[in-house]
C-alpha cells in the first residue's frame, strides 16, 4: 500500500472493512510473527521487533495520537 | 497499559507502543505526509497521554501496522521465540492483564510438575468503552475529527460499511 493510500485524510478509510473483516482469520496465536523493522522515538535509532521478543515476552499496544 | 507495564516489567515483561497511522485525522493533527511529520505527532501523543512505555515507529507505509491486521488500536504478546500468544482487534488493559497472567502461570504450572502442552484457545473480549475519553480526544483533534466520526456512526446505524460486519462480529 503506498504512504497517500494508507495514511487517509479522511475518517473512516474505506479499507476498514477489509481490515475487520481479515484480522479475525489473520496472523492466529501460534504463528511465527512478522519481524519489521521500527524506529526508537527517543533515540532515532532502528531495530528489528525480533530483537526485542528475543529479551522476553513482550506486550505489543498499536495506535496513533488521534 | 503504562501501570500495567510498569507492574509486569518486575516479572520480566517488556512493553512497547507502536506509532501508526493517525486514526481520526482533524484539524489540529492530520494524516502523515512525511515521516518527519509523523514523528513529531508520535512526540506530541508522548507528552500529551505521558506515554512511558518506549515508543517505536512503523514506516510511513505502515509496513508493520499492515503485516499485524491494520486495525487502530490492537494489542499482540509475542513471546521469546517471536511467536503470537495473545492477540486482540481493541486494546482493553484488563484483558491483556487476564492474558499476561494466565501466560506467566504456565511457567508456575511446569514448576510444580504439571505436564503443559499449548493448545489453540480463543477468547470474546470486554473492554472498558471510554465514551468521555474518546470525544475528548476527537475535540482534541479539531471539529472534523468530531463531524467526520458522528457521519461514520450514522453510515453505521444504517447498515452501511462497519455496520453490517459489526453486527455480524455481534457487536450491535
Amino acid at each position: 500500500m503506498t504512504a497517500d493510500a494508507y495514511n487517509y485524510p479522511v475518517f473512516p478509510p474505506e479499507d476498514d472493512v477489509a481490515a475487520f473483516a481479515h484480522f479475525m482469520e489473520f496472523l492466529k496465536v501460534g504463528q511465527l510473527a512478522p519481524d519489521p523493522e521500527l524506529m526508537d522515538l527517543d533515540s532515532g535509532e532502528l531495530l528489528r521487533l525480533r530483537s526485542l521478543t528475543r529479551q522476553g515476552m513482550t506486550i505489543i499496544e498499536f495506535g496513533s495520537l488521534t | 497499559m503504562d501501570d500495567l507495564a510498569e507492574t509486569y516489567a518486575e516479572r520480566g515483561v517488556q512493553s512497547i507502543f507502536l506509532y501508526v497511522r493517525e486514526a481520526h485525522p482533524g484539524e489540529n493533527f492530520p494524516h502523515h505526509t512525511s515521516f518527519g511529520q509523523k514523528q513529531e505527532q508520535a512526540r506530541v501523543f508522548q507528552e500529551r497521554w505521558h506515554c512511558r512505555r518506549p515508543i517505536l515507529l512503523d514506516d510511513l507505509n505502515g509496513t508493520a501496522h499492515e503485516a499485524f491486521g491494520r486495525m487502530p488500536n490492537m494489542t499482540y504478546i509475542l513471546g521469546n521465540d517471536h511467536r503470537v500468544l495473545f492477540r486482540a482487534d481493541w486494546t482493553d488493559a484488563s484483558t491483556v492483564q487476564f492474558a499476561v497472567d494466565y501466560l506467566l502461570s504456565v511457567d508456575a504450572r511446569e514448576e510444580e510438575g504439571t505436564a503443559i502442552e499449548p493448545f489453540y484457545a480463543e477468547l470474546r473480549g470486554f473492554r472498558w468503552e471510554n465514551v468521555g475519553g474518546f470525544a475528548a480526544g476527537l475535540e482534541y483533534n479539531g471539529p472534523r475529527a468530531v463531524s467526520e466520526f458522528r457521519q461514520a456512526k450514522l453510515r453505521w446505524s444504517r447498515g452501511e460499511h462497519l455496520g453490517a460486519l459489526n453486527k455480524l462480529r455481534g457487536r450491535e
